[in-house]
C-alpha cells in the first residue's frame, strides 16, 4: 500500500520535472538559435545592398568587434573559397540552408571538442553565409538545471513519503472502522452498525451499503428463528397429541399384547421427538442462535459431569471412563450445547465402541485452542468414512435401529462452529475412533479466571 | 381440601386432557384458551399453581408471566412449550417460570413436575445436616451414608444421586427430573442412563435390607420412600 503510493507520487513528480528540464533547455536553446538566425538575416541584407564586397566588409567588421555573441561567421564565395572566421573552415557535414544544427567541432587553442550552433543560409548568386554561435554557457545552464531538478526530487521525495504516510494512516483509521464492523458481526452481534460519518464521500456510501447489508441479514436471521420456531411449534403438537392418545389407550387396556404395542408405539414418538428437536437445534446453531447465552464455566468441571453421567452405563458395556484434563481450563461458551456435543461424543463412542475398554474424556490447552477428546480403543470408523459420519443424517451402520444416531455428530458439528471451533474424527493410536472438538480460547485477560466461578 | 390448578392452554385437546389427568389425580383444573383471559384469571383469584402454554393467542405465554410477576402474583407457574431449544427454556426459566417443560410430555412427567412445585418450601432453605428416610441416613458432613446403622459405601456420583432422591423423598421423580436436578443436564441422552444409576445405586441400598426403599413407578420414574 503504502510502496504502492510513493510509487505513484514519485512518477508523477519525476514526469513534472523531467518535463520542465526539457522544456528549460529547448528555451535556452532556442534563444541562442534566434540570435544567430537575426544576425543571418541582417548578414543576408548587406549582401542584398552591396553585394559581396559590403558583406565581407561587414563580416571583417564584426569579427573584429569585442563582446559580439556570435563565436564565428563563414562566407563561402561561388567559386568555393571560404572568408570571415572563427572556424578553421567549412563544416563538411552542414548543408545549406539549414535551420539550426548542433556540431561538435575542435578549436586550436582547447583541448576538447565544443559545441557549436549553426545557421546557414544561401546566397543569391549561388555562395552561402554561415552563423555559428558556442553553445558552452547554454549547456552549463542546462546542467545547472538539470542539478535543480535532481535536488527537487530528493527534496520532493521526502514529501511524497511523508504524504504517503499521512493519507495511509487516515485511510487506514476509516477502513478500520468497518473491519470493527465486520468482526463483531462475525462474533455473533448481529445488531452492530458503522457509525455514519458527515462527509458525503466513498467511505459514506460503502458504510450506508454494509449497514444495509447487515440490516437484511439480521433481518433473515430473524426469520429463520420464527419459522424454525413456528415449524417446532406445528410438528410437535400433534406428535403430543399422538403421545398423549397413545398414553390414554396404554393406560385403558389390560390387554397384554396392546400394551406391549402401545409402549412401543409411544418410545417410537419419543425418537421422533428427539429427532425432530435435533434437527431444529441444528438449524438453530448453525444460524448462530444461542450466542447471546455464552457464560464462562469449566469445561474440566463438564466433563467430570458427563463422566458421572454415562459412567455406570459406560461400565456395563465394558468400558471404563477415564477424565484428564489440568485445571479448571475455563472457557467462554454455551454450556448446556458443549455438554450436549460431549455427550453426543460419548454417547457415538458408547454405541460404536463395542470391544473397546476404555473411553478417555481429556481437554488441554493447545496454543489459541482448547482441544477436547473423546478417545477409545473400540473398532474406530475408517478414515475413508469419517466425513460421512459428520454429515446431517448419515448413518454408517445401515443395521442400527437406534432413531435419530445420524444427526448426532451433524449437531457437534454445528455446535463447534457455533464456538468458531471445529471438530475431526481421527484414528486413535491403538485403533480406536479419536473425536477432536477444538474451541478457540477468547481472550482470558478481560473476562478474568478467577476461581470463584467455579465451585 | 383440593389443590387449584389453572391450566391456560390453546390447544383443546392438550387443555382437556391435561384437565381430565388433573382431575383424575383429585385436583381442581380450570383452563382458558387465551392469554388475557389467562392473566385475568391469574391475578384475579388464587390458584395453588398454574400450567402456561408459551405461545397463546392473544397474548404470549412469557408476556403473561411477566406481567403476572409484575403485579406480585407470586403462584409458582409451569411453562409448557413446543420451543424446546436450550436458550427458550433457558430464558422462561430466567424470566419467573419455575419450571419448563418441552412438549410433547408424558402427563406422569408434569404431573411429577407438578406435585414438586405444589410441595416447594415457601420459606428459604434450611441447612440440614442429616437426612433421614425410613432407616436411611445420610450424614452431609462426614458423608456417610448408613441403613439400619450398617455402613453403605457409596461413590460420589451415587451419593449425588442419594443426597437427591432423600431431599424428594416420597415423590415421583421421573429421568429427566433426575439428570435436571442431579447432573444439571437439560436434555434426554436417549439411553437408559439414569436407569443404570438407578439399578446400582438399589442394589447396594436395598439388598439384604427389607422392606424395599427405592421403587420403579411404571411409565413414569422412581420413588424414595416407605410405600404405604
Amino acid at each position: 500500500m503504502l510502496v504502492a503510493f510513493l510509487l505513484i507520487q514519485l512518477t508523477a513528480l519525476g514526469v513534472g520535472l523531467f518535463a520542465m528540464n526539457r522544456f528549460a533547455s529547448q528555451l535556452i536553446l532556442s534563444d541562442s538559435r534566434e540570435e544567430a538566425a537575426e544576425q543571418l538575416s541582417v548578414l543576408e541584407d548587406y549582401y542584398e545592398t552591396g553585394g559581396m564586397a559590403l558583406l565581407q566588409k561587414k563580416v571583417a567588421e564584426r569579427l573584429r568587434q569585442p563582446g559580439r555573441s556570435e563565436l564565428a561567421i563563414l562566407i563561402r564565395a561561388r567559386d568555393g573559397t571560404i572568408s570571415g572566421g572563427g572556424l578553421s573552415g567549412w563544416p563538411a557535414t552542414v548543408t545549406t540552408p539549414t535551420q539550426w544544427s548542433i556540431l561538435s567541432v575542435q578549436l586550436p587553442n582547447i583541448t576538447h571538442p565544443i559545441q557549436i550552433g549553426v545557421v546557414t543560409a544561401a546566397l543569391p548568386h549561388g555562395g552561402a553565409v554561415l552563423v555559428g554561435n558556442l553553445l558552452t554557457d547554454e549547456r552549463r545552464l542546462q546542467r545547472a538545471s538539470e542539478t535543480a531538478a535532481l535536488a527537487a526530487i530528493a527534496v520532493g521525495t521526502c514529501f511524497a513519503i511523508l504524504c504517503a504516510l499521512l493519507m495511509l494512516k487516515l485511510l487506514a483509521g476509516r477502513v478500520d472502522e468497518f473491519t470493527e464492523v465486520a468482526q463483531a458481526v462475525q462474533a455473533g452481534d448481529l445488531s452492530r452498525r458503522w457509525t455514519r460519518s458527515e462527509a458525503a464521500d466513498s467511505f459514506d456510501r460503502l458504510g450506508a451499503a454494509i449497514n444495509a447489508m447487515l440490516d437484511r441479514v439480521a433481518r433473515l436471521v430473524e426469520e429463520l428463528r420464527m419459522v424454525t420456531d413456528s415449524m417446532a411449534h406445528d410438528l410437535r403438537s400433534p406428535v403430543t397429541r399422538l403421545k398423549t392418545t397413545l398414553e390414554q389407550a396404554f393406560a385403558a387396556t389390560n390387554d397384554p399384547k396392546a400394551r406391549d404395542a402401545l409402549a412401543t408405539a409411544i418410545e417410537e414418538s419419543d425418537s421422533l421427538h428427539r429427532m425432530l428437536e435435533t434437527a431444529l437445534d441444528i438449524t438453530r446453531t448453525e444460524a448462530g442462535i444461542g450466542r447471546d447465552q455464552f457464560t464462562r464455566f469449566s469445561i474440566t468441571e463438564l466433563l467430570n459431569d458427563i463422566a458421572d453421567v454415562f459412567g455406570p452405563l459406560a461400565e456395563e458395556r465394558g468400558l471404563t471412563i477415564h477424565v484428564e484434563a489440568q485445571g479448571p481450563l475455563p472457557v467462554f461458551g454455551h454450556r448446556e450445547l458443549l455438554q450436549r456435543a460431549v455427550s453426543n461424543l460419548v454417547d457415538n463412542a458408547l454405541k460404536y465402541a463395542a470391544g473397546g475398554t476404555r473411553l478417555d474424556l481429556s481437554a488441554a490447552l493447545m496454543g489459541r485452542f482448547l482441544a477436547l477428546e473423546v478417545c477409545d480403543n473400540g473398532p474406530g470408523i475408517p478414515a475413508a468414512s469419517r466425513e460421512e459420519a459428520l454429515r446431517r443424517f448419515a448413518r454408517l451402520d445401515k443395521a442400527r435401529t437406534q432413531s435419530g444416531a445420524g444427526l448426532g455428530l451433524s449437531l457437534v458439528r454445528t455446535i463447534a462452529h457455533l464456538h468458531g471451533g471445529e471438530i475431526e474424527l481421527a484414528g486413535a493410536p491403538d485403533g480406536g475412533l479419536r473425536a477432536i472438538l477444538r474451541l478457540p480460547i477468547a481472550d482470558t485477560s478481560q473476562n478474568g479466571t478467577t476461581p470463584r466461578n467455579f465451585h | 381440601m383440593s389443590r387449584r390448578i389453572l391450566v391456560i392452554e390453546d390447544d383443546e385437546k392438550t387443555a382437556a386432557f391435561i384437565a381430565q389427568g388433573l382431575k383424575d389425580e383429585g385436583f381442581l383444573a380450570e383452563t382458558v384458551g387465551d392469554g388475557r383471559d389467562g392473566l385475568f384469571h391469574a391475578t384475579d383469584r388464587a390458584f395453588d399453581a398454574i400450567i402456561l402454554d408459551r405461545m397463546l393467542p392473544g397474548m404470549d405465554g412469557m408476556a403473561v408471566l411477566a406481567a403476572m410477576r409484575a403485579a406480585q402474583v407470586t403462584t409458582p407457574v409451569l411453562i409448557l412449550s413446543a420451543l424446546g431449544s436450550v436458550d427458550a427454556r433457558v430464558s422462561g426459566l430466567t424470566s419467573g417460570a419455575n419450571d419448563y417443560l418441552v412438549k410433547p410430555f408424558a402427563f406422569s412427567e408434569l404431573l411429577a413436575r407438578l406435585r414438586l412445585l405444589l410441595a416447594r418450601p415457601t420459606g428459604g432453605p434450611t441447612e440440614e445436616t442429616v437426612l433421614r428416610c425410613g432407616d436411611i441416613e445420610m450424614n452431609l458432613l462426614n458423608r456417610q451414608v448408613r441403613r439400619a446403622g450398617q455402613k453403605i459405601d457409596l461413590q460420589p456420583r451415587e451419593f449425588r444421586l442419594l443426597e437427591y432422591l432423600l431431599r424428594h423423598q416420597d415423590r415421583v421423580l421421573t429421568r429427566t427430573m433426575m439428570l435436571e436436578g442431579v447432573w444439571d443436564y437439560h436434555f434426554d441422552p436417549g439411553t437408559n442412563v439414569v436407569d443404570v444409576h438407578m439399578s446400582r445405586l438399589r442394589r447396594k441400598l436395598d439388598d439384604g435390607f427389607d422392606p424395599p426403599m427405592l421403587h420403579t413407578i411404571r411409565g413414569a420414574g422412581y420413588m424414595l420412600g416407605t410405600l404405604t
